[in-house]
């Protein structure tokens, strides 16, 4: 099923703002082609699905590099079930630290609080996990 | 808890331009598609399209912000694809 990129709140648009505009936009575009296409689109970028359990039983990093070029970023992202793939974190680099991994757990929760408050609940993404 | 959404993936992020955006977006995964059932190769399009190779490669890795439409027109143009835009002109009758 084809899942529209969402974006957790503000906060995580200003962490995806403080890449800066060019690398924004490559983010964006990674990760609305991966939301269509997990499978076709790993083929195209240097892209990894990683699960992140430490965060979110669904919970999934994504590693983007740049082929070619030299960007490196992490994003966490959660699937609600039959809704959006939300955008939980954005950051350069392929690290993250423990602070880093405690807020996205909290947005995790927070997400799937509000999730289940809807009749609707997280579920694994993509759907037959894959990485490379 | 706001969850921002759009049926456009760049403005949900707020990003500036993001119609701009999301069309050069489509184009991008139209071409990723035509390559993939063609078995074309990068360089070929480039070569057909009269492009360098690295600006096709940046244009289908999605480095949306590094090309005009005028860059992608000529490489969707190698599968009889465009991008029309129109223009118009407003001006305020003066007071």
């Amino acid at each position: 099923m084809i899942k529209e990129l969402a974006f957790f709140d503000e906060s995580v648009r200003r962490e995806l703002s403080a890449l800066g505009t060019d690398d924004a936009i490559y983010v964006v575009s990674c990760l609305a082609s991966l939301a269509k296409a997990p499978a076709s689109f790993a083929r195209w970028n240097a892209i990894r699905i990683l699960p992140m359990p430490e965060a979110g039983a669904h919970c999934v990093k994504i590693e983007i590099d740049e082929p070619g070029g030299d960007f490196q970023g992490a994003s966490c992202l959660a699937a609600i079930e039959g809704d959006a793939l939300v955008v939980l974190g954005v950051g350069s680099g392929f690290a993250m630290d423990a602070a880093a991994t405690r807020l996205v757990a909290k947005r995790y929760a927070a997400l799937e609080a509000e999730a289940s408050s809807t009749g609707a609940r997280l579920e694994r993404w993509p759907p037959v996990q894959e990485s490379r | 808890m706001p969850i921002l959404r759009d049926r456009n993936p760049f403005a949900a992020a707020g990003l500036a331009e993001a119609d701009a955006l999301a069309i050069k977006q489509r184009a991008v995964e139209f071409l990723r598609g035509q390559l993939e059932k063609s078995g074309m190769t990068q360089t070929e399009l480039a070569r057909r399209a009269g492009l360098a190779p690295s600006h096709v490669s940046e244009m289908l890795s999605g480095r949306l912000a590094r090309f005009g439409m005028d860059r992608i027109n000529a490489a969707l143009a190698v599968f009889d694809g465009k991008i029309e835009t129109s223009y118009a002109l407003k001006i305020e009758a003066a007071k």
